[in-house]
């Protein structure tokens, strides 16, 4: 053994300390090399480097939420298994290149982050800070230059302070309760900018350099009001790039001026509100936007009860009627949500016609059933409507539907209220559903009904009127006299 | 009438086990369907793998077969951090109990996969292990694999402070 061959007889007892002291570093550096050798063969040792570093890879990216501290631990644990793994783990910066959940009550120490700062190796870095120490925030800004994805939440910008440096590869940034007083929060360019969202932040202050970020294709704001709907029309057409707006609790109040013209948003595919009041939204989309294609959620986050009554609704049911038949805009889809699974009951007195959403194609087919036309469907945009068991005051928010091409009528009734809808004729340069090509009738026996020559008439009005129908089906019909329709000269087709 | 019959490859392993198999499985490896592509003619020699063993192979092309004429995934490996979240832990069953092997065949698999260019079974390899690690103390890892630990005191005196950096405290 070691001991017995070292001999410390004959030295003073610093030297002796001195002399063991040595003896033991050396066998613990030899018994480290030993285990380092032992360690080379094992099985997994096999893998060289740049795969072993893939698999460590592979151990962070499982989408977990761990605090700050168990996600850090999780990452340096990995390096404290042997000399091996330690040395391909520090020399693995994909690593150390996310740093989150970093709070008040969590502070990493500052030679901490310096050391995972390190370790990232100038590789993009994801950051989440959540009311960090001014001195921790500038460690970070420091590092602007490479941050990809950047979440700040601080309340505690001093006056003069430009938070946000120049960022070449920011691609998404979020920012909570910064209040700048009366201060830049930008500087720099962000051209790879895509993602902004701004909460509790006053809009109204903040100062927008729409230039600089014009590779912008998401913005949120989320209660950042009170947004003057002026300024938001200003800056969007700024956004050249705007994919998706989302704006929560953050429109004013104020009543909009109509400015002079419409304003572009080309790129434009979804608008989400979040309890946002319908009349901000319906005035945005009707006076100050011209979108050509686009998503429009438009949803309501209360609760039964929680101050949305039955009238707030009967108002709500006018306004969307309204706006659906007026704004000349071409609506994709249109959802009207609720938290609450009755709220659909609740504004449609319709239990069986629960849906939450609506797809509509520029130009739809529509199935009708109940009074849903009168909420949601634009009626401009209806191209057939298969009328069975509908209300008759129903018909009149049908009116508008200009590329009505096809109407297949049920049962005395609705054929009657159909017919009359038909034959309200202002004047003949102004005729219900002027697109009318097809009308097919089911079900009626004409003897128990005088309006067949009514029906007559209207069509040959329809027809002088170049209105003409093009094909008129009568299906399992009784009692008909196809002479009612002889000077409607286009039918051509009579079962 | 008939298919067209598939091209037979034979290959040859480093202990000199051969085998003798569809070109489009052994297309799933981007070495062999770069070798192949580079043969103009039809070549009855054996392609040499002298980097893979018979038993190995085996397994490589038990995978290869089970996956045969699915897409190959691009050469752009690039992948955002969200999509390679996703995919984590998201190992098939069949790629699952197909993995399920001894750590020596598990490694030597893996290490066949990366030579071979298969990147869809080397990301199984890699992921298996990486879920072998996830949630173990190093001492608990050191166990699994069979390492002990080799830091040297001046080593362990800074693991003590990073232990200290991620302590609640």
């Amino acid at each position: 053994m070691a001991s017995t061959s070292f001999n410390i007889c004959g030295l003073t007892l610093e030297a002796a300390y001195e002399k063991l002291d040595e003896e033991i570093a050396w066998l613990q550096s030899r018994l480290s090399s030993l285990c380092t050798l032992r360690n080379s063969l094992a099985p997994i040792s096999k893998l060289p480097v740049e795969l072993t570093s893939k698999i460590f890879a592979h151990t962070q990216r499982d989408g977990l939420v761990l605090s700050m501290k168990a996600d850090l631990r999780s990452r340096l644990l990995i390096s404290w298994v042997c000399r091996r793994w330690r040395d391909i783990a520090l020399t693995t910066p994909n690593l150390w290149t996310t740093i989150s959940k970093i709070n008040k009550t969590t502070l990493l120490q500052s030679d901490c982050v310096q050391e995972l700062l390190l370790r990232s190796r100038g590789m993009g870095l994801t950051v989440n800070l959540c009311e960090p120490s001014h001195d921790a925030l500038e460690i970070f800004l420091e590092h602007m230059s490479r941050m990809k994805h950047f979440r700040l939440k601080y309340n505690q910008l001093r006056p003069g302070n430009q938070l946000i440096r120049p960022a070449p590869a920011l691609v998404s940034l979020e920012l909570i309760k910064v209040l700048p007083p009366s201060t830049l929060i930008f500087g720099g360019d962000y051209p790879h900018l895509r993602h902004l969202s701004l909460k509790n932040i006053p809009f109204t202050k903040f100062y927008f350099p729409c230039h600089l970020i014009q590779s912008l294709t998401t913005l949120r704001i989320i209660e950042s009001g009170p947004v003057r709907v002026g300024e938001l029309v200003n800056i969007l057409p700024l956004l050249p790039n705007l994919l998706r707006l989302e704006l929560v609790r953050s429109l004013s109040l104020e009543n909009i001026r109509p400015p002079p013209r419409r304003f572009q948003l080309p790129s434009l595919e979804a608008i989400c509100f979040i309890d946002e009041k319908h009349d901000i939204i319906f005035n945005l989309l009707l006076h100050c936007f011209d979108i050509p294609q686009v998503a429009v959620t438009i949803a309501w986050s209360a609760r039964p009860g929680n101050g949305v009554s039955e009238r707030h609704m009967e108002n709500l049911r006018a306004k969307i009627d309204f706006f659906l038949c007026e704004a000349n805009i071409p609506i994709r889809h249109l959802k009207i949500c609720r938290d609450d699974p009755d709220y659909i009951v609740d504004i449609s007195s319709s239990p069986s016609q629960h849906r939450y959403s609506f797809d509509f194609s520029h130009r739809l087919s529509c199935h009708v059933t109940s009074n849903w036309l009168r909420l949601v469907i634009p009626s401009h945009n209806i191209e057939t409507l298969d009328i069975n068991d509908l209300p008759k005051d129903t018909l009149e928010v049908i009116k508008h539907a200009l590329y009505l091409r096809s109407v297949r009528t049920s049962g005395v009734d609705a054929t009657l209220a159909f017919i009359e809808a038909l034959g309200r004729v202002q004047t003949i340069l102004a005729l219900p559903f002027p697109s009318l090509r097809e009308l097919t009738i089911h079900g009626v026996d004409f003897e128990a009904w005088h309006g067949m020559k009514a029906l007559g008439g209207i069509l040959t009005k329809r027809h002088e009127a170049g209105s003409g129908l093009h094909k008129l089906v009568l299906m399992e019909c009784k009692n008909v006299d196809i002479d009612n329709f002889k000077n409607s000269v286009r039918v051509t087709e009579g079962i | 009438m008939a298919a067209p019959a598939t091209q037979q490859i034979k290959i040859r392993c480093n202990d000199e086990k051969e085998f003798t198999v569809d070109r489009d499985v052994l297309e799933r490896s981007v070495l062999i369907k770069n070798m192949l592509e580079d043969v103009t003619e039809q070549q009855d020699a054996p392609i040499p793998l002298p980097n893979v063993s018979g038993p190995v192979m085996a397994k490589v092309l038990e995978y290869c077969t089970h996956h045969r004429g699915e897409p190959l995934p691009s050469a752009d490996t690039e992948q955002s951090q969200d999509e390679t979240r996703k995919r984590t832990t998201d190992i098939s069953e069949w790629d699952q109990k197909f993995i399920t092997v001894d750590q020596e065949m598990l490694f030597e698999i893996i290490l066949a996969a990366n030579y071979l260019d298969i990147k869809s079974l080397l990301d199984v390899g890699c992921k298996t292990v990486a879920n072998m690690i996830k949630g173990k103390t190093p001492e608990e890892i050191r166990k699994l694999f069979n390492i002990v630990n080799d830091f040297t005191p001046e080593e362990e005196a800074q693991i003590k402070k990073e232990n200290e950096w991620a302590e609640d405290r």
